[in-house]
């Protein structure tokens, strides 16, 4: 059977270290990101943390929110594409194709996690970063939209190394940058066709959660909610 | 008026002559692309790599060392052609320019033939893996003299033809990641 992608993020875990950002920013060539972009929100990053403050003063809290495309299997962005530039593949991935795009945004426009960001400028690194690049990303020139890729590129190699030495543990160790990076695991990637994975696991916990799930894009991403012993009781709703 | 016949006459020799030798086998394009380098010298593939009496028969991976393995095939190092060429070859005009690059401590500068479009992923190791010759691709470089030409398009329709083929993944997030 083929892979199907997915990810699970355990919010209790999550201390907004933004270790995943950077890890994300290096290993997919992101653009660097001054204030003036943040200013005109138009900065890149693949995935970010999202921070909330629960509470009045002096009793303040901070949740974080690990947001990052969904990979929705009923993706919002992909049918408004005028020339199938994003599109699902076979192993739930929500493709995102650099060469076909022609920068209409649509995309973006229709996307309820700001998970799809446009090149409004060509990026630019000094030169000595440009060693650092990447070679098996693509870099992203102006008027071009990009996402979150799953590290498609880390999911290719694996599966060629496991092909080529006929070792599956290739395939069942793989994660991506941001996954890897997570110093306290709140990340956890894996194959949601094999029962066994972790993943597979955490998709049945008690705590787990879609964003948005009203508009039933059917994410491969799903949340673990805040365990928190202080907070009141939920309302029980009939 | 005579003196301007002969050195018109002259200088449509030295242009096809120059010409003649860079196009020989391959597109126009890549010639303007890819010009001769500039030590004039030509890595004779067929002395190395050719199957006939005198030549040597190396295999493709004997120089181009990571291809089986990697991205890359990669050109060889000047180590590595100096691994044979401090004792082999003395005779040669070409191996005497190698050798005083080695000597001057300075790198041998390949001149790239082949190329894939832009935004392209390509990696060596998946096709030999799969079991490919170099051949399929490259063509029979082992007869080539001169300089190597690229003898297939390499372009999307190439490769998406070839990949169906042989049932290889063919979307898009194969090769454009």
């Amino acid at each position: 059977m083929a892979n199907k992608w997915g990810m699970a993020v355990d919010i209790d875990r999550c201390t907004g270290c933004q270790a995943c950002v950077i890890a994300c920013m290096s290993e997919n060539n992101i653009p660097i990101n001054l204030d003036e972009h943040f200013n005109n929100r138009r900065a890149i990053s693949w995935i970010r943390v999202d921070r909330y403050w629960e509470g009045e003063y002096p009793h303040v809290k901070a949740r974080f929110l690990p947001l990052l495309c969904q990979h929705c299997g009923n993706a919002p962005c992909e049918p408004v594409c005028p020339v199938y530039a994003t599109f699902h593949n076979d192993q739930g991935l929500n493709v995102q194709v650099y060469n076909r795009c022609v920068g209409t945004r649509y995309c973006a426009n229709n996307c309820p996690f700001h998970a799809r960001f446009f090149n409004y400028r060509r990026p630019v690194w000094p030169e000595t970063y440009n060693n650092y690049l990447n070679e098996d990303v693509t870099v992203r020139d102006r008027g071009v939209m990009e996402k979150c890729s799953f590290c498609v590129q880390r999911i290719n190699r694996a599966t060629r190394e496991a092909k080529r030495t006929g070792d599956e543990e290739f395939i069942n160790t793989l994660q991506p940058a941001c996954a890897q990076a997570c110093p306290t695991d709140a990340l956890v990637f894996g194959n949601l066709n094999n029962p066994n994975s972790q993943v597979s696991t955490l998709f049945h916990d008690d705590r787990e959660y879609t964003l948005q799930e009203s508009l039933g894009t059917e994410p491969n991403i799903r949340y673990l909610k805040k365990v928190d012993k202080e907070a009141a009781p939920e309302p029980v709703h009939a | 008026m005579r003196r301007g016949i002969i050195i018109a006459a002259a200088l449509l020799v030295v242009l096809g002559a120059l010409g003649g030798g860079a196009v020989i086998g391959g597109p126009k394009v890549l010639e303007a692309m890819y010009p001769l380098p500039e030590n004039g010298l030509i890595f004779p593939h067929n002395v190395h790599a050719g199957t006939e009496a005198g030549q040597l028969a190396l295999e493709c991976e004997f120089c181009h060392r990571t291809a089986e393995i990697s991205r890359a095939a990669t050109v060889p190092s000047l180590e590595q052609c100096m691994f044979c060429h401090k004792v082999v070859g003395d005779a040669s005009e070409r191996v005497g320019i190698v050798r005083a690059a080695w000597e001057a401590g300075k790198p041998l500068e390949w001149i790239r033939q082949h190329r894939i479009p832009d935004h392209t992923q390509f990696r060596h190791e998946p096709h030999l893996t799969a079991g490919f010759a170099c051949s399929e691709c490259h063509g029979d470089v082992g007869s080539v003299a001169d300089q190597v030409t690229q003898v297939r398009a390499l372009e999307m329709g190439d490769c998406v033809g070839c990949h169906k083929q042989n049932s290889a993944p063919a979307q898009c997030a194969t090769c454009h990641t």
